[in-house]
């Protein structure tokens, strides 16, 4: 019980430190790993986690810890609309997003934020999905034509 | 050397970074865990995107290891015939080797599996009258002798039929629906040296139309000439005669003939291993799923092989199968209604055509009547009925036979009850289920077509409900073929259904 107020400190990769609940920083299996295998006191080094991203990182965290423990009055819609404010991001920020949730293995979050991205794939044309991810066309006309018409089953719904 | 081996590096760096765009800043296992979100349409599409994303479509395929998925990925991006290259991988693509790992230990019978303990009668010229009366509608029945004046009897073995007809090209099963075809040449090189566990095997109800001396090789048994679909056009009548190879391991899986037909298949060479369970007794390991809009009838099974080897050792000895290995030469009677599996012992050459006749003819229309419980009894018995259903049906037949109209009966609410398979790892339970299951069959449950015609939903008419998208011909070709018979065939008057 007296854990919550047990803090654990956390350095970013631009040498940011954050002082976080413990309750709160053990969301990231990572970090508890690094928690329980170190001495209580130190710094745990979050290398590749820039200081903006571990902040929206950290409020994620702190709204389901709350939620969870029934410290904040929020309905499951209304946390999942939550979530879905909290992916309405830049796509860079989105994909830093993607990594820092994998290094510090928050399986919620990756699985929110990779379903972004996924939801941003659904549905669309090959030319949406260049233009939406800066991807450049690498086959060849003969190649990208013979692709197309293999794969012309998936195309039924989109009317083209 | 060194040098060209960096640069060449170099350049696949830079390949991956236009090719990916932004995704270029995530590890490939992150780019999979965002397509494991997407459905087959959506990585189809993106496999259009560019090269790199092909692959990575195509990687997340391959993390199943196990080769069905193989041939499922690979027949899916086919159109034409297919051309096999020694290996489902192989014909894939030039795929990077470290996808490929089969951790599985293939499926595979020994020697001894093949005996022949069969069960089902053997009989050598058989009259039609004696076949009407003791077999049609009752029991399959083995017929040796009838093809042995066939030039199909010396001519359909692989080496004179790849030298005749190795350019043809032939349709191939799969569990998918899709029009797969291959050379024969192709699929005869496929078959040596394939090791699937379910291999493909030619299964083309074409054949007439595309080697059209095949037909010249047999003739239909006098015993089974009667067909009423003979009425109609060709073009309009449901496929009805299929040619069938495949190498040891293939076969047809549990499945009941469409629209009840009944059927005879003769083996040119080969052997096949037969199971056969009466009408409404559902082998173990099966589930049928009857859709309740439109009776659509969807079968969940194992492979033949699978079924042999995982669910026939846990039966008791009175709920196995009827067997039989029907060995070249001979010809198999599969009655109406009857489940039937086959698995291939070596490699085979049969041919097999399904018919209406004057047994079966009640049933193939009582099958194409709309609604969705009387599909469902004809399959699975009377597990296709909930338990109070049931109840009110006993009463029903012993108060009085012709009232069928018990609302109980025809409550439309009433969810065809689906029959699970007993996926639970308890083997025992499992087999105590299969052997409840059999009582309920053994009970009550015949296959009359008065009986089950009690299951028909009398509010549903052939014009204003939804047609079973699985049934052969369409309402239109129904009402034509009725009325073709009806005119040509004065004395089958039972056309009632209508």
């Amino acid at each position: 019980m007296g854990s919550t107020s047990t803090k654990i400190k956390l350095r970013t990769s631009d040498q940011k430190v954050f002082e976080v609940e413990k309750a709160v920083a053990v969301q990231s299996q990572t970090i508890k790993y690094f928690y329980e295998n170190g001495s209580p006191d130190s710094v745990i080094h979050v290398h590749s986690v820039s200081g903006d991203i571990l902040s929206k990182i950290l409020d994620y965290c702190k709204k389901h810890v709350n939620s969870a423990a029934g410290k904040e009055d929020i309905s499951p819609e209304e946390l999942h609309e939550w979530d879905a404010n909290f992916v309405k991001v830049d796509q860079n920020t989105l994909f830093d997003l993607i990594l820092a949730a994998n290094f510090l293995k928050i399986e919620s979050l990756l699985d929110l934020t990779c379903q972004t991205v996924a939801n941003m794939i659904k549905g669309k044309r090959p030319e949406e999905i260049r233009t939406t991810f800066n991807i450049k066309n690498d086959y060849t006309i003969e190649a990208e034509e013979a692709v197309r018409r293999e794969n012309k089953w998936a195309f039924d719904m989109l009317g083209v | 050397m060194e040098n060209s081996h960096e640069s060449q590096s170099l350049h696949l760096k830079d390949r991956r970074v236009d090719a990916l765009g932004n995704f270029n800043l995530l590890p490939d296992e992150l780019i999979c865990a965002i397509l494991d979100y997407l459905t087959p349409r959506d990585i189809a599409r993106l496999a259009c995107v560019s090269r790199f994303l092909f692959f990575f479509a195509l990687f997340l395929f391959l993390i199943f290891p196990i080769p069905p998925l193989w041939m499922s990925l690979c027949l899916k991006k086919v159109n034409g015939p297919l051309p096999y290259k020694g290996s489902w991988k192989k014909t894939t693509e030039n795929l990077p080797n470290k996808y490929i790992d089969y951790c599985r230990k293939p499926l595979q019978f020994d020697d001894g599996f093949s005996f022949d303990d069969g069960n089902v009668e053997r009989q050598n010229d058989l009259s039609k009258e004696q076949f009407d009366r003791e077999y049609d509608r009752k029991k399959p029945v083995l017929l040796t002798g009838l093809a042995e004046c066939w030039p199909a009897r010396t001519n359909w073995t692989i080496d004179k039929l790849l030298l005749k007809y190795g350019d043809t090209a032939f349709k191939i099963s799969q569990r998918t629906a899709g029009k797969i075809s291959m050379k024969f040449k192709d699929y005869v090189s496929y078959m040596n040296e394939q090791h699937d566990e379910d291999p493909l095997y030619i299964f083309d109800h074409k054949f007439g139309e595309s080697a059209p001396g095949l037909l010249e090789d047999y003739n239909v048994p006098q015993i089974f000439q009667e067909d009423f679909f003979d009425v109609l056009d060709r073009d309009s009548r449901p496929p009805f005669r299929w040619l069938i190879i495949g190498p040891e391991r293939s076969g047809a899986s549990w499945h009941v003939d469409p629209a009840l037909t009944s059927a005879w298949n003769t083996l040119l060479c080969g052997r096949k291993r037969w199971a056969l369970y009466p009408p409404g007794r559902v082998p173990l390991g099966v589930t049928v799923h009857v859709n309740d809009e439109d009776g659509d009838v969807n079968i969940d099974t194992p492979s033949s092989l699978q079924w042999w080897l995982d669910y026939y050792p846990l039966l008791a000895d009175e709920d196995k199968p009827i067997e039989c290995t029907q060995l070249p030469g001979e010809t198999i009677f599969v009655p109406s209604g009857w489940w039937h599996c086959v698995l291939n012992l070596e490699t085979t050459v049969a041919v097999t055509q399904n018919f209406v006749n004057p047994r079966n003819f009640e049933f193939v229309c009582l099958d194409m009547a709309p609604g969705f419980q009387h599909k469902g009894v004809c399959r699975v018995g009377l597990l296709a009925v909930d338990g109070g259903c049931l109840v009110n049906m006993e009463k029903n037949m012993s108060c009085d036979k012709d009232n069928f109209n018990n609302s109980d009966l025809t409550r439309k609410e009433k969810r065809v009850k689906i029959l699970r398979s007993q996926e639970s790892e308890n083997h025992e339970e499992t087999a105590n289920a299969a052997s409840r299951r059999y009582n309920l069959w053994k009970h009550g449950f015949s296959y009359d077509i008065n009986y089950l015609t009690m299951f028909l939903d009398r509010e549903k008419d052939h014009y204003t409900s939804p047609w079973s998208s699985g049934n052969c011909i369409g309402p239109r070709e129904m009402r034509e073929w009725l009325s073709r018979l009806w005119v040509g065939k004065p004395r089958m008057r039972e056309l009632i259904w209508k």
